[in-house]
């Protein structure tokens, strides 16, 4: 055999595919807005607020004169889209004018309350940060200059000088309002969370003894194409890492029943695990102070699907509150909120209207 | 244009830089082997390959060219697939210790719910160990990498996430460096080897989290 015709067969192929395929300009994968959305820091026409020495991506409906609600995505590293969505009905433009409705998901509150939506510092299309420059005190201190935000506009706009604001936490965002709780009881009224993520050592012991191992779900589609991924993308930059995060956004974890076609605009992937290392810690408790301290109540709501594989759980962070209930939706797991908006909107409303 | 040209003259050139390369298994020039692995390489894939040994009279070396087809077991999917070809020799041969470089030429392909993508790319390694009569054992550092990456996302990724997703070709969209071990011995003409190690982004980094944990491939060659 000729070795010289041998080492012709891969040049071949590629010109022959080049060819095929019409390969023009090459795109660049790292320049913002290729792969994943650009964030405030590069497009102009997203909405957004400056706090805390930096900006975020932020929104707010209805009337100012009215209660506020700050709402937490989950993640880390995830943004408020679901939020602001509806199964079927919207998957809410990253543009405020391009979408169809506009009290779609849980905006549809606004009309008896003032609701805020924010994307998490370096999560969403907020400005992202290199690993290790975020913490959870930076977010629970972020959180506090959006309030305070807000309750300043609210002042000057009406007049009204409120100092407390409702809270509601989607997993994650469950824990740092909990975490926000226990450091600022006095600022909130009452609180309200969606399968709120642990807030102590012992709920999250309990979580993992109950979860399905990670190597369960080799030879899952999702698995394998995000494993199969790093063949053709590597994550040594943001918007690389942020888009090939995507690929798990909502499937990892079976026990949660999650509708993989929740929406959102992008997932900060080095946000993801460096802010939850905290809660890893043998003496990790957020909740310290919120017996002693907290006087509202607490509301959390899950889904009949993942209650189901932790039936414990809602027992075990309610313990934390000193005042709190309960209610389970039927036939959703872990993205309910998106899923069914006008139950949870019901719920939360006769919760704080008691 | 100008991006375009180099990346076709890399590759004009890379036969060229592949016969200055070498070999891990050291078949003898007229010799042949057919080989499957299996293992975690970034996912769960059986590999089958073939090679053959030729004598190269100037550089006075035998070399092996071998070609693979790597795919997904877990569940068979025709678009996803690694097609490499590659040249390895011994540049260092001292008492059973060798030092050789292989290198690879590579065309992977793979289709998820987010996209489809089909990258040109190579792999080079530094091998380094010993060959005794009827075992070896090697370390490797390696590099992978695609020169270029088709994109295409679906509809899904469209719809549900981001709708100004840029479809076509883009440069540079992977590299990533190995570090490991491989080692195997031969019964008669049989060879039962493996291959495990580290893949990671940053050389420096203790590990890479967003990538897999680690490669584990064990694979079984028949010699004829």
């Amino acid at each position: 055999m000729k070795l010289k015709k041998l080492w012709t067969l891969p040049i071949v192929a590629m010109l022959i595919t080049l060819t095929l395929t019409g390969c023009g300009e090459l795109l660049d994968p790292d320049e913002p807005g290729n792969l994943v959305p650009r964030t405030v820091a590069e497009d102009p026409l997203l909405p957004r607020i400056e706090v805390n020495g930096t900006i975020l991506h932020a929104e707010a409906f209805g009337d100012i004169s009215n209660p506020i609600i700050i709402f937490l995505h989950g993640g880390p590293g995830s943004d408020y889209r679901a939020f602001i969505s509806q199964i079927g009905v919207e998957n809410a433009s990253r543009y405020p004018n391009e979408r169809t409705i506009t009290n779609g998901g849980l905006s549809q509150l606004q009309d008896e309350y003032y609701c805020v939506f924010y994307d998490q510092r370096g999560a969403g299309l907020s400005p992202r940060f290199d690993k290790g420059v975020v913490d959870f005190d930076m977010y629970v201190a972020d959180l506090d200059a959006v309030i305070n935000h807000y309750l300043q506009k609210k002042e000057n706009e009406t007049g009204i000088g409120d100092d407390q604001v409702y809270l509601m936490g989607w997993s994650y965002g469950g824990i740092l309002s909990t975490g926000y709780i226990n450091k600022h009881p006095e600022r909130v009224k009452d609180v309200v969370m969606y399968e709120p993520g642990p807030f102590s050592k012992k709920v999250w012991d309990y979580f993992i003894e109950n979860s399905e191992s990670p190597f369960a779900q080799i030879g899952e589609d999702w698995l394998d194409g995000y494993l199969l991924s790093h063949d053709h993308i590597t994550s040594d930059t943001h918007e690389r890492a942020d888009y090939q995060r995507i690929l798990g956004a909502f499937r990892g974890q079976p026990e949660f029943n999650q509708n993989p076609n929740t929406p959102l605009w992008r997932l900060g992937a080095f946000i993801s695990n460096e802010n939850l290392d905290f809660s890893q810690s043998d003496n990790y408790d957020i909740t310290s102070n919120i017996t002693a301290s907290f006087q509202g109540r607490m509301l959390l709501i899950a889904g009949k699907l993942t209650e189901e594989p932790y039936p414990e759980y809602p027992d075990m962070q309610m313990s934390h509150y000193p005042q709190a209930e309960y209610v389970a939706i039927a036939g959703v797991g872990h993205t309910g909120l998106w899923e069914k908006p006008d139950e949870v909107a019901a719920v939360i409303r006769n919760f704080l209207t008691q | 244009m100008k991006s375009k040209a180099m990346i076709i003259g890399v590759f004009l050139l890379l036969p060229i830089i592949a016969a200055n390369a070498q070999v891990m298994f050291p078949i003898p020039a007229g010799n042949r082997a057919m080989y499957m692995n299996f293992g975690l390489d970034p996912a769960v894939i059986t590999t089958i390959g073939y090679a053959q040994g030729f004598g190269v009279d100037f550089i006075k070396r035998d070399i092996m060219v071998s070609a693979e087809l790597a795919m997904p077991v877990a569940k068979m999917d025709l678009r996803d697939y690694r097609l490499k070809i590659g040249v390895q020799t011994s540049i260092i041969n001292y008492k059973g210790w060798d030092f050789s470089i292989p290198v690879h030429l590579i065309l992977r392909g793979t289709k998820n719910w987010m996209h489809s993508a089909t990258s040109f790319g190579a792999d080079f390694t530094a091998l380094f160990g010993y060959y005794g009569k009827w075992w070896f054992v090697n370390l490797e550092f390696g590099y992978d990498l695609a020169f270029i990456t088709k994109m295409k996302a679906t509809d899904r990724y469209k719809k549900y996430y981001y709708p100004d997703f840029k479809d076509g070709w883009y440069g540079s969209t992977s590299h990533f460096f190995t570090r490991g071990i491989r080692a195997g011995f031969r019964i008669r003409r049989t060879e039962i080897t493996i291959r495990a190690g580290q893949p990671i982004i940053d050389w420096t980094a203790e590990s890479s989290e967003l990538m897999p944990p680690f490669y584990g491939i064990l694979g079984v060659n028949y010699l004829f």
